[in-house]
């Protein structure tokens, strides 16, 4: 049997053809550069440099987000860019035919919870943009104008994605720029304040400069696993391995930190991680101009990234599978737009800390990913079963659930949270010296490897026996 | 041996949509993909490991 590239392939989560896979290196790097910038680089900044100045919070944070990412990258990369598949389906092997939803549960209300926020600062952004061209009055009518601009966001968000895979593709080729406006941001702070910058001491820093450092670290490192649920839908349009882990490395994990920069310095030296304050300061009205477009270009190309990899995520239930890729997007922008519509304020007080505590789920997903590829299956993966649920499938496990993945995840999440209370930041002992994301991954992998062993022994989840 | 029964769902529950089959077909014929050779290999671990490693060291004596 014969089948031919489809020109929608890149709006289903089945395997893509290599014929389909078009994206090189430069397509990869600028897709994921646009969607790893957004305003959370301010918020990470402004969250290192309550515990480190500017060069060990930006070490720190550099150092964090290679290390993530790099994990990240072996968890999801070799079965996502073998087969064509996205992060979702490449959980299988390892959840099961139906333990699946697990991931794509965090993947959806990790990635549309952010969404919902960034979207809500895209259009307070915007406002504050109208306000500063002169558009619009100042007044309190302005807040107001939120939900309509965040319905309008996603209505051209939809419009991009109708496109697919490439609709993303076109607005990063658009909105790249904002990477390099962000970074002559950041030389303007750092060359207009240096001695003030490199003098600022951090607010909230313990006593213990070990547990600062560690801190900063741990913050790099869960800002680049929180990217595991966009990576597949990205790197599945590469060819293969060779071809994504520069993009990866540098495309995604580098702008991070780089961009954090500019959250970290505002926040040390001007008490404020926003740029859109701060450039007014350093630069008058006009900086303020330039930022504000930059943060209403970074967050509207992280979105529209996001809502493609849940959109592609979610159909991998059998039920959306045969619906169309309108309804799909629709089904996806549909919270986000609701949120933005009904409470803003509200979601944006509250919802922070709930993906705080989400984001402790990615690292042991990591954990259990990369034992099962290089450890107990030694790269082997049947495609045919990841789309297969039936009893006696290799990845059926029992019920279509393999207890050892999900004992090995609530395992890895207490771990996270017993070194470090994402919350409060409380920590246990050992935390400064082996972080809490890297115990968490760790302490997965080693409970998905013993109890897989039961799993093999019992004859479940098609491994070779040995 | 397998329960005729068994077989008979396990056959039916199996069955894939007839485009998602030609396309697992192709891919499962098509030439193996690589995930990562050894030039990614060597990034992978120069950007993930030894730069984190030198940024860490550069940042707590500095």
């Amino acid at each position: 049997m014969t089948t031919h590239a489809n020109p929608q392939a890149d709006e289903s989560a089945w395997p893509l053809l290599p014929e389909e896979r078009t994206w090189g290196a430069a397509r990869l790097t600028l897709t994921l550069a646009t969607t790893a910038a957004a305003t959370w680089c301010y918020l990470i900044g402004e969250s290192v440099a309550g515990y480190l100045g500017f060069i060990k919070g930006g070490l720190a944070l550099g150092a964090g987000c290679m290390i993530g990412m790099v994990l990240v990258l072996l968890a999801a990369g070799p079965t996502c860019v073998r087969f064509g598949i996205d992060s979702i389906a490449s959980t299988k092997p390892q959840f099961g035919s139906r333990g699946w939803v697990v991931p794509a549960a965090l993947q959806a209300v990790s990635i549309i919870g952010w969404n919902s926020l960034l979207i809500i600062f895209f259009a307070k952004s915007a406002v504050q943009l109208s306000v500063a061209l002169g558009i619009l009055d100042l007044g309190s009518r302005n807040a107001a104008l939120v939900p309509v601009l965040t319905v309008l966001a996603c209505t051209i968000i939809f419009m991009v994605l109708r496109r697919g895979a490439t609709g993303v593709s076109l607005v990063s080729n658009i909105l790249v720029a904002h990477v390099f406006i962000g970074l002559w941001m950041l030389y303007l702070l750092v060359s207009r304040r240096w001695p003030e910058l490199i003098a600022a001491q951090p607010a909230n820093a313990s006593p213990n400069h070990l547990w600062n450092y560690t801190t900063g670290i741990e913050l790099g490192i869960g800002a680049t696993l929180s990217w595991w649920p966009y990576i597949g839908a990205m790197i599945r349009m590469a060819p293969n391995g060779r071809t994504i882990v520069l993009p990866v490395m540098l495309g995604m994990a580098a702008p991070v930190p780089l961009l954090s920069l500019i959250g970290l310095a505002g926040s040390l030296v001007l008490k404020s991680s926003d740029p859109t304050e701060w450039l007014r300061i350093v630069g008058g009205p006009a900086y303020a101009i330039v930022s504000l477009t930059f943060v209403t270009a970074a967050n509207f190309g992280t979105t529209t990234a996001g809502i493609y990899a849940s959109a592609i995520g979610l159909r991998n239930f059998a039920t959306l599978q045969k619906r169309t890729w309108t309804t799909l997007l629709l089904i996806t922008i549909a919270p986000v737009a609701l949120v933005g519509m009904f409470i803003p304020e509200l979601f944006f007080a509250k919802f922070g800390n709930f993906l705080a505590l989400i984001g402790v789920a990615f690292a042991p997903l990591c954990g259990i990913q990369i034992v099962d590829y290089f450890v107990l299956r030694r790269g082997r993966i049947d495609v045919r079963a990841i789309y297969a649920d039936a009893p006696g499938r290799p990845y059926h496990f029992w019920r279509g659930i393999n207890p050892a993945a999900m004992t090995a995840l609530a395992v890895g999440c207490f771990t996270y949270i017993a070194f470090l209370n994402p919350l409060s930041y409380d920590s246990a002992a050992p935390y400064p010296y082996l972080t809490a994301s890297l115990p968490s991954a760790t302490a997965a992998a080693l409970a998905y490897l013993l109890g897989s062993l039961l799993v093999i022994r019992a004859g479940r989840g098609g491994y070779a026996r040995p | 041996m397998t329960d005729p029964a068994q077989g008979d769902t396990l056959s039916q529950a199996a069955a894939l949509p007839p485009q998602l089959e030609a396309r697992i077909a192709a891919v499962e014929n098509a030439a193996p993909t690589s995930d990562f050779d050894a030039s990614s290999w060597f990034w992978m671990m120069l950007l993930g490991v030894a730069v984190p490693l030198i940024l860490l060291a550069v940042g707590w004596w500095a």
